[in-house]
């Protein structure tokens, strides 16, 4: 037996083991660049990445295209002849950013998945052993993770919004200068609105690393983000009893995202209704998030006779506080309640694959 | 040189490991050994600080895994055939662990050409054969030009090719020096490659040793005999109690007038001797050792995880 071995040893094969010494791998070693750089190699050889920031992106485009003429066909129209008005009036300039970012809730969706999906495609067969082999450390792993997933959800959706942002203005007939308050709305929309995205994927990636599969991962997300809200709304129909219920709801990440993008701004239509009669009665419409609404309300308001626009627009700052009971988050309040979803829900996915046993 | 030292862990209510302790040493290949669900993979997940002892611990040259500076540097680790992500070339697997240990991309380009990758380089690692899977996982392990090399039952879905590649790949890092810890729930794969022996069942280690001296122990030495005079064989060994004399089958192309005996407890060339003055015609005579196979086998019979059953024939 034992001879047999010593005769195998001899008869192996002389061609790959004994080739001449490789040369050597070099002095580097582990470092969180290096990570960042490995989980970069990672992310753009996937095709999911590709195809989710190819959908974040583009929907990011049809939604405020969508949004905008909308927006501006509701304006044009005049209710009284069902008519279009020869000369609609001048959108207020932050219209045309709610419209700019309108689809940034939606696609919070979008980033989120791409986020599950960042961690979970680790999970298939012994990816995550050889990835954790790799870098052992499990706080780096996850981090480099975060940082390329967050970069990659940020890029995408920021190159969606700046398209948006010219659709939107070629679809509005006319949009009054910024004034006030409204400058930081390009800000507060293109880059919080890309970095609400950003920090979307992150959710997802900490509850991608707490479910450890798509499927559980994705429809927590979808939890978070759809369902919850949806129960909540329903609840809050039962009335003020439950007012602690709609600061819940107020504080969840799609509708502290739909806040943090109004930037703290409402948009209200002064319509004087012209009819004959009863000149100077003004309505009052007011919105906040949702330009659409505003702009509907508005040529309601109108009432005007054809080629006669009488709604005038303005910008008001939104209240916030607790209102009737109910904790109102201002915008950039708001802002700090996404990024702590983020960060809370990256912890538990931190903690959750410190501790685990990858088998 | 790779520690394990008293470790132990607990799945559940299921004792996995149970103070296992034992070293790869440097420059020795050390086979380590036992059936399905013995704790083998279990042991070496704990080395790589994918699992987390409940009690002991294990070093890598002296340090934790997770405090190595350069970890693929330090271990080259085969897991599992299928560690690759099913939708991502193979060079982009290599390229993306290299970059984390700050391993230059020429060296992918080295392990392609080392493990006979080259012409699948670009494909994606779903389209693999289980081979293919597990060349990419040693490439892999290769990446660092490590020090230790980790084989968990690496020898599965290889070609003969490919085994005997793997079989020259320990033996030649064990010749430069440094450890190569290899698991297999088959003696024979070991018995050909390692030096070191460390067989497990049950979470628990039942014996460490080098292979020599665990096949100097555990072999008896019998002969085998094959003679057309059977009669005349028993009366040689009639008057010697201590020997044993067996029938046993004939191996295929002896001749069929032939007889085959296995004798124990007698000396080959004294044997010899008394056959020739005995003037007893021999068609075979052999010194013949219990094969390690069996011995291993009733080392871990009792202690066997998963015992399968033949049907019709009880145990």
């Amino acid at each position: 037996m034992s001879q047999g071995r010593h005769a195998r040893r001899a008869a192996a094969p002389a061609a790959p083991p004994s080739a001449p010494r490789p040369a050597s791998p070099g002095p580097g070693r582990l470092t969180f660049l290096g990570a960042v750089r490995g989980e970069l190699c990672k992310a753009l050889s996937l095709r999911s990445t590709y195809v989710l920031a190819s959908v974040d992106a583009v929907l990011l485009v049809v939604g405020a295209a969508l949004m905008a003429w909308v927006s501006a066909f509701s304006a044009s129209l005049d209710p009284a002849t069902g008519g279009r008005i020869a000369n609609p009036p001048d959108m207020p300039d932050a219209m045309l950013w709610s419209s700019v970012g309108s689809f940034v809730v939606t696609c919070l969706t979008v980033t989120g998945i791409f986020g599950v999906m960042a961690f979970t495609a680790e999970c298939s067969g012994g990816l995550l052993s050889s990835s954790l082999t790799a870098v052992p450390r499990r706080a780096t792993f996850l981090g480099a993770k975060a940082t390329v997933t967050a970069a990659i959800a940020f890029l995408a959706s920021l190159l969606g919004l700046l398209a948006a942002w010219p659709v939107c203005r070629m679809l509005y007939a006319g949009v009054a200068a910024a004034s006030g308050a409204e400058s930081r709305l390009p800000w507060v929309t293109l880059l919080g609105g890309a970095a609400v995205l950003a920090l979307g994927a992150l959710m997802g990636l900490g509850l991608g690393a707490v479910c450890r599969s798509t499927a559980g991962g994705v429809f927590a997300l979808l939890g978070l983000v759809m369902i919850v809200p949806s129960a909540l709304s329903v609840v809050s129909i039962a009335g003020d009893r439950f007012a602690w219920l709609q600061s819940v709801a107020a504080c969840l990440p799609d509708r502290a995202a739909g806040t943090f993008l109004t930037g703290g701004l409402q948009i209200v239509a002064h319509g004087a209704a012209g009819t004959e009669g009863t000149p100077g009665v003004e309505v009052d419409v007011t919105v906040g998030a949702s330009g659409a609404d505003a702009a509907s309300g508005a040529a309601a308001a109108s009432g005007g006779h054809a080629g006669s626009p009488l709604v005038t627009w303005a910008t008001q700052p939104m209240d916030s506080g607790v209102i009737d009971g109910v904790f109102v988050p201002s915008w950039w309040q708001a802002g700090l309640i996404v990024l702590a979803w983020a960060v809370a829900l990256y912890a538990v996915g931190l903690l959750v694959l410190r501790r685990a046993d990858v088998r | 040189m790779m520690t394990i030292e008293g470790v132990t862990k607990r799945f559940g209510a299921k004792r996995a490991l149970d103070r296992v302790s034992f070293e790869a040493k440097d420059g020795r290949v050390t086979g380590f050994l036992g059936p399905n669900g013995a704790g083998k993979s279990t042991t070496m997940r704990v080395m790589l600080g994918l699992i987390r002892p409940d009690a002991g611990r294990t070093l890598i040259d002296g340090r934790p895994y997770a405090s190595l500076p350069s970890p693929m540097r330090a271990v080259g680790a085969v897991l599992d055939a299928k560690s690759a992500h099913p939708g991502r070339s193979a060079e982009a697997h290599l390229k993306a662990l290299a970059l984390a240990n700050g391993i230059p991309a020429r060296r992918v380009d080295e392990v392609i050409e080392l493990t006979g990758l080259g012409s699948a380089r670009t494909r994606r690692a779903g389209t693999f054969s289980l081979g293919m899977a597990q060349r990419l996982s040693i490439a892999a392990a290769l990446l660092g030009d490590p020090h230790n090399l980790v084989l968990d039952e690496p020898i599965n879905g290889l070609d003969p090719e490919g085994i005997a590649w793997v079989r020259a790949l320990c033996r030649r890092f064990a010749a430069e020096g440094r450890a190569v810890l290899l698991s297999s729930h088959l003696m024979s794969e070991v018995a050909l490659t390692a030096d070191d022996l460390v067989i497990i069942a049950k979470g628990r280690i039942l014996e460490t040793s080098s292979l020599d001296r665990f096949v100097a122990a555990h072999s008896a030495h019998t002969m085998r005999v094959v003679t057309p005079q059977p009669d005349k064989l028993r009366a040689i060994f009639a008057p010697a109690a201590e020997v044993s004399v067996e029938r046993t089958a004939l191996a295929y192309g002896e001749p069929q007038d032939g007889v085959a005996f296995r004798i124990r407890g007698a000396d080959l060339r004294a044997a010899a001797d008394v056959f020739a003055r005995a003037g007893l015609p021999l068609y075979a005579l052999a010194e013949e050792r219990a094969s390690l196979e069996q011995v291993y086998l009733q080392l871990t019979h009792d202690q066997a995880e998963y015992l399968g059953t033949t049907e019709g024939s009880p145990r």
